[in-house]
């Protein structure tokens, strides 16, 4: 067992030879360390922040944001070993096959990958989420116990799985500190990545500490998972040969940033007012005993040691639209998530009893709930992160972020919350409820929060002139420089990143191996 | 309330669009309707007779009957009244009732298990057919919605003693 280094304390100037630099020891750093143990590769993993949090290094991470109004930086994401997984919530999904796939009516919308080729990351990614099988049928998860509603043709369910949710600093800590090919070394903050004339291979990347000193770190490959906003900045600082920033030949290092809105959109009504929608409004679990979340973990880690029941976890059920419904009303993708609310306004109560089958409406309990739409956020070369003018701790140009919604945008929120209230009308399941600003002023995006989910700002494409990266997440004209995390997604579906992300960490981890033992 | 929240999709091609050749219980996709029993069939007679006691014609006791709570009908009804000179009157909100509910169903059947049904599955199509009203926002049936408006209408009327039935 070895501890992490400290670059605080290595003398100014120090100069350290790897095979494999990895920049950023968050979800998508530390499962690529990991995959690495015993692959012959020597691997530094580099790290901002130490490991606990501490409010010099976070600082680091503000920025200022233009745009749609967003929130404070430094909040949506973390520095420190571990990353933002150190506050993440554990909502885990796939991306479904029509996100991967090109559509006429989003404009830059298509992976080079197919989700067939992610399949088998996906199933690694659950486990290193500390999730279930790969499984995302909602009938398989119903059980009889919450039952999947159906809808109309329109409307199908899709569940999300909830990791614990694993924290990966403290989890996989041990398994680095035990490998014998890997090295952690914390507050040390990668400030430049340096690259050769011509600016297609990376010799160098220079470190910082907060205390003034520096260090050298030269790799045969490096691999840059600072998350989505700050592996946009890193290109753009890197700008010692090529003066727009490194891989930024086209101007696109940067741009198509995408976060996912979550707009309160509706409230709905059911017909059936006693209806059972467990399914969709709590975390329902199936473990055997409704243990409290610890007891869970314990059991499932059990559960997955002995190898013979698979381990359970909770899940929760949305609404999206259909394939063919999204491709009928030309909308992006998107989920309705429920949650119960106790209205205080006697119209929400007279249109329950209005629409009820039930025999004695009046008797029954008035229940509604809100319709929080999680939406895909539309490709926007508009939409981007650059450099500010004001500079942070370490003398680097902070983040300025734009985030932009676009017409698009604005029509998949209408759009998608009209689909739902006519397929409620038109099955009789219930009513919908518009809120005002829905449809007085959508644009606005009232009633709107965001997932600290960063995506876009390295998109993957096969061709250079449309994406940063290649579809092994290799920097396009750079030949050793990767990129991991959700800054390479071309489109962001609705659902949460990391399981995703985590799926392309597996993916370009094995792709390192590969080419480290035929080099 | 606003007016601008008042949406009418194509409520005015309401009247007459429907053809009632295919009357039917909606048991299809996920449908959350109801069928009669007979016992619910012997209520519904007895209501729509007190109700005719109360309002006066068969026609207005058959529509109102409709409405699983005539007091939430009513309040919703309120919502429309405003907006719209065509709530205004209760003899053209019962027209077109008679145009899209009534007397379709008079020409099929006499049965009230299918004239419930009907309802449903015109307001089933009204939803699909964006023949929709938002009230404060809330997506109703435009047929749904000349339902309440009636309630309203006639409780305006013969008062207190229709929402007590
Ligand atoms: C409040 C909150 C809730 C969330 N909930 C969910 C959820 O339920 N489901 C979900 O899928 N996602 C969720 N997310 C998003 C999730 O946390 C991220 O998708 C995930 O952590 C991203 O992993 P990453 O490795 O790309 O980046 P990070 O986890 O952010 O890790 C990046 C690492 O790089 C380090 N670093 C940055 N710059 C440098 C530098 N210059 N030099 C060296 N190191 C550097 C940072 O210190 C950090 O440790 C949530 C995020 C937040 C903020």
């Amino acid at each position: 067992m070895k501890p992490f280094l400290d670059a605080r304390e290595f003398p100014d100037g120090t100069d350290v030879m790897t095979d494999v630099c990895v920049i950023g020891a968050g979800a998508a750093g530390i499962t690529i360390a990991r995959d690495l143990v015993g692959s012959g590769l020597d691997v530094l993993l580099v790290e901002s922040g130490g490991i606990d949090p501490d409010a010099e290094t976070q600082g680091l991470a503000g920025g200022v944001s233009v745009g749609q109004p967003y929130y404070e930086l430094a909040a949506t994401r973390l520095r420190y070993f571990g990353g933002s997984t150190n506050h993440w919530a554990g909502w885990c999904a796939p991306l479904g096959s029509l996100d991967f796939a090109f559509r006429p009516w989003v404009p830059a919308s298509g992976w080079p990958l197919s989700p067939e080729e992610l399949q088998p990351y996906f199933a690694r990614a659950q486990e290193t989420n500390e999730l279930a099988s790969f499984e995302y049928d909602p009938e398989a998860w119903a059980s009889g116990r919450y039952p999947v509603q159906e809808i109309g043709t329109d409307v199908e369910s899709v569940i999300w799985q909830f990791s614990p949710p694993t924290r990966y600093g403290p989890e996989y800590r041990e398994a680095l500190e035990q490998a014998a090919n890997v090295q952690v070394v914390l507050h040390a903050n990668v400030v430049s990545l340096d690259a050769a004339p011509g600016a297609d291979h990376v010799h160098t990347a220079t470190l910082s500490t907060l205390l003034g000193s520096s260090l050298l770190v030269r790799a045969r490959t490096f691999v840059l998972a600072c998350g989505g906003i700050e592996n946009a900045r890193l290109l753009l600082l890197s700008d010692g040969v090529a003066p727009a920033g490194l891989g930024n030949e086209h101007d696109l290092v940067g741009r198509y940033f995408m976060e996912h809105a979550h707009a309160r959109a509706a409230t709905c009504v059911f017909a059936e007012p006693t209806k059972d929608l467990s399914l969709y409004t709590e975390r329902a679990s199936r473990n055997a005993f409704e243990w409290p979340r610890l007891l869970s973990r314990v059991e499932n880690r059990l559960r997955r040691t002995l190898d013979v029941l698979p381990p359970v976890v909770p899940v929760r059920g949305g609404l999206r639209l259909s394939d063919v419904a999204q491709r009928r009303e030309g909308v992006l993708n998107g989920a309705a998530i429920m949650h119960a609310i106790d209205p205080d306004d006697a119209m929400t109560a007279d249109v329950q009893r209005s629409i009820s089958v039930s025999a004695h409406p009046y008797d029954d309990p008035v229940n509604a709930y809100d319709l929080v739409l999680q939406l895909e956020q539309a490709p926007n070369p508009d939409s981007r992160v650059t450099l500010d003018d004001e500079v942070d701790a370490l003398g680097l140009r902070r983040t300025r972020l734009g985030l932009r919604l676009g017409e698009l945008d604005t029509h998949t929120l209408v759009e998608t919350t009209r689909a739902l209230a006519r397929a409620f009308g038109t099955s009789g399941t219930g009513s919908i409820r518009f809120q005002p600003w829905v449809l007085e002023d959508p644009s606005a995006w009232h009633d709107t929060y965001w997932g600290s989910h960063h995506m876009g700002t390295t998109l993957m494409s096969d061709d250079p002139r449309s994406g940063v990266v290649d579809a092994d997440c290799r920097v396009h004209g750079v030949d050793n420089l990767y990129i991991a995390g959700s800054s390479v997604f071309p489109t962001g579906g609705f659902v949460n990143p990391t399981l995703t992300l985590v799926a392309l960490a597996h993916r370009l981890a094995d792709h390192l191996r590969a080419r480290g033992s035929s080099t | 309330m606003n007016r601008r929240r008042f949406l009418t999709y194509a409520l005015s091609s309401t009247a007459g669009a429907i053809a009632f050749g295919t009357w039917r219980w909606l048991d299809d996709g996920g449908s959350q309707r109801v069928g009669f029993v007979p016992d619910d069939e012997r209520a519904f007679e007895a209501r729509v007779e007190r109700l005719e006691a109360i309002v006066g014609d068969e026609d207005r006791a058959m529509v109102l009957a409709l409405a699983p709570d005539l007091e939430s009908a009513i309040a919703i009804g309120r919502y429309a009244l405003p907006l719209d000179p065509s709530y205004q009157h209760e003899d053209a909100v019962l027209e077109r009732l008679r145009a899209t509910l009534l007397d379709p169903w008079h020409r099929a059947s006499s049965d009230l298990g299918a004239f419930v049904a009907a309802y449903q599955d015109i307001v089933a199509r009204d939803h699909r057919d964006g023949r929709v009203v938002v009230l404060d926002g809330w997506v109703l049936a435009a047929t749904r919605v000349d339902v309440c408006a009636l309630a309203s209408l006639v409780h305006e009327r013969v008062g207190a003693r229709l929402a007590a039935s």
